[in-house]
């Protein structure tokens, strides 16, 4: 991991219209509301919350399948949250994404090698339809299939081997910075420890940078150098991954990874919980102030009122009034 | 005597193909109070055993070997004349005695019904008691699984609840008869983390409050230790061990539960340590190995492993597992 950042994300905001008929009042969905964040090269910046919280959307607006409505997008210094055609492709040769379900993701009617191709293709990397061959079956063999499977359809395959092969579609066009949304998450537990290891091995190699998002914390902490906590469109604290993990600053931080269940049967039953009351307001009219203020047992009466905005303690970030000097 | 004791359980489904063989000789027993933790990976027969216990396998499926033992009655299906008469049977017992909590509570509840038309419906199939009476007692149950302002919710309908507050009233259903059995199919897997944490604690407070007893079927570590009792690992549709939680977790015998704690992260280690995936991916039941089902992805895997199933090793009163390697001729 280097000091020196691949992207960075700058007071983003992605709302999505969601009215209903001519006549109705307005309805702005703020899925992604002032994100700002960095991610170094060769590093692995995890993103967890809970489903709703904008981490998918946020995922998404930087891999431009959304076009956000305010703030900067920089890859390797160039701002890209505007741009457009030409311009749009040639990014996307940089960034790629793996997507969350791997039966979804792969078109049943296209061979694998065809699946891994199409990049190659659109992009018109390689003269021959032979060259492209064998870059696909030299990146079958990268994640861990046989060559011979490219000839095969994807139903032919069991989940982890699919989520293999979105692996190696992403890779096709030697991409430097990949997100990955949720790649584990519809996997058995013992094939989601195979993906995780491929995806480690390959950042290894490659010299990768990867944007982690996932709602299962513990395997966010194994595989990110730093954690970023999004509740509600809004990021609620950045830091590494072990710090966030055993030092939570922010009250929603606490109380989240005081729900992850430990696999270890002394611990589990003897740790007592922060159970969070109530339910995730919704997003089209969040709370005024801080959005968590409705579930924090710390909340007064300022954090019903005004916006935290992000404070650096120390090497970390936290948006909480709380750690206000 | 114990509640539930299941013998030789084997339940196969008919395809195109041939006959998929989901549960192969599965025995279990389970005593009063007690909560049975049932894992495994998806396809490893541990929710069509479930289904074969409470008599809703799919058309194509049958029981076609086995002794179930519930409260003191018989109800495999082959003590029954015929299915009409098990059907009817069945319909007796789930939701009074027996009864279930499910994933997906959006597809569980009734969309188009009331929630006090759903939660009053095993009450009044069981107890002899009036509507109006029913109406209370459902407005007791609402409030026992914490759903604020029952009065209000009851008459809405399952839209209007969130994903957490859904769940709850499946829960309260499952509670409506006072049963001696719940068996709860990945209870939390559909939730998010805190809301989890909020049925997980829910419970956790019924069991210590009711005596009955809970299998739970997850494929979730994390919610073993934190719930269960006793636990038993399912794998290519056999039980290939069973035992306490401590035992499983401190001291696994079986090649398969050591992969299966392995491979996830526990985030309370700091040291980086890679992960132990298990390699390969599970056997296919349309045409099921004779020997050992882990045979293919274990790393300790002998030549008699592919020929013969190993027979059970007792290492404690509570602490079964079948595994060649603990066959006294085995290389330690």
């Amino acid at each position: 991991m280097s000091n020196e950042p691949i992207l960075r994300v700058k007071n983003l905001k992605t709302y999505f219209d969601v009215t209903k008929g001519i006549f109705a009042k307005k309805q702005i969905v703020k899925a992604v509301d002032d994100v700002s964040f960095d991610v170094m090269r060769n590093e692995t910046f995890g993103l967890v919350g809970e489903s709703g919280c904008g981490k998918s959307t946020l995922g998404r607006t930087i891999v431009k399948l959304y076009d956000p409505n305010e703030g900067s997008i920089e890859f390797e210094g160039r701002d890209i949250a505007q741009i457009k055609g030409k311009d749009l492709k040639e990014y996307h040769k940089d960034v790629q994404m793996i997507f969350q379900d791997p039966y979804a993701s792969l078109n049943p009617r296209m061979t694998v090698g065809e699946i891994i191709k199409e990049p190659m293709n659109i992009h018109g990397i390689y003269d021959t339809d032979a060259e492209r061959e064998v870059r696909a079956v030299e990146l079958i063999k990268i994640v861990g299939l046989k060559p011979d499977h490219i000839r095969r359809y994807p139903f032919e395959f069991s989940g982890g081997q699919r989520q293999r092969i979105g692996v190696a579609r992403a890779l096709a066009l030697d991409p430097k910075f990949i997100v990955c949304d949720e790649p584990i998450s519809a996997l058995d537990v013992s094939i989601q420890a195979q993906v995780i290891n491929l995806l480690d091995d390959i950042q290894e190699k490659l010299g990768l940078s990867y944007l982690f998002i996932a709602h299962d914390l513990s395997m966010v902490k194994h595989i990110s150098d730093r954690i970023g906590v999004m509740y509600l469109g809004h990021m609620m604290e950045i830091g590494p991954s072990n710090e966030v993990y055993h030092r939570p600053l922010h009250p929603y931080t606490v109380a989240l990874l005081s729900a992850i269940p430990i696999p270890d049967p002394k611990i589990a039953k003897e740790k007592k919980r922060i159970v969070l009351e109530g339910e995730i307001p919704s997003p089209i009219n969040p709370p005024t102030g801080c959005v968590f203020s409705t579930r924090c047992s710390k909340a007064t009466e300022r954090c019903r009122r005004e916006t935290p905005q992000m404070v650096q303690v120390g090497n970390r970030q936290v948006s909480c009034f709380l750690y206000e000097k | 005597m114990a509640l539930l004791e299941i013998k030789n359980l084997t339940t196969s489904f008919k395809i195109e193909q041939g006959s998929v063989q989901a549960v192969r000789d599965v025995s279990i027993s389970l005593e009063q109070g007690e909560v049975l933790g049932i894992v495994g990976e998806s396809g490893s027969g541990k929710s069509q055993t479930m289904f074969s216990l409470m008599g809703l396998l799919a058309d194509n499926g049958k029981v076609t070997d086995g002794t179930i033992i519930f409260d003191g009655q018989d109800i495999s299906p082959k003590n029954f004349k015929n299915k009409h008469e098990y059907d009817k049977a069945m319909r007796k017992i789930r939701g009074n005695t027996m009864s279930m909590i499910f994933q997906d509570p959006m597809t569980f509840l009734n969309q188009v019904l009331k929630i006090e038309t759903q939660l009053i419906e095993p009450l009044m199939n069981h107890k002899k008691i009036t509507k109006k009476e029913a109406r209370l007692k459902a407005l007791e149950l609402m409030r026992k699984v914490g759903i604020p302002s029952p009065e209000k919710r009851i008459d809405q309908y399952p839209f209007e609840f969130s994903g957490g507050m859904r769940q709850r009233i499946i829960i309260a259903i499952a509670l409506a008869c006072n049963p001696k059995l719940i068996i709860a199919d990945e209870p939390t897997t559909a939730l998010d983390v805190t809301i989890q944490a909020q049925v997980l604690e829910l419970i956790d407070s019924l069991r210590e409050e009711s005596s009955s007893s809970i299998i739970m079927i997850t494929h979730d570590l994390g919610v073993v230790a934190k719930l269960c009792d006793r636990v038993a690992i399912m794998y290519g549709g056999k039980i290939v061990e069973t035992g306490t939680d401590q035992e499983i977790f401190y001291d696994p015998k079986h090649p398969y539960t050591k992969g299966l704690l392995n491979c996830v992260a526990n985030p309370e280690d700091d040291v980086e340590e890679e992960l132990h995936p298990i390699p390969g991916s599970p056997p296919d039941l349309l045409d099921p190995p004779i020997g050992c089902p882990f045979v293919d992805r274990c790393e300790r895997a002998m030549r008699i492993c592919k020929l013969k199933m190993p027979d059970v090793t007792e290492f404690s009163s509570t602490h079964q597992c079948r595994c060649w390697l603990n066959h006294e001729k085995a290389v330690k």
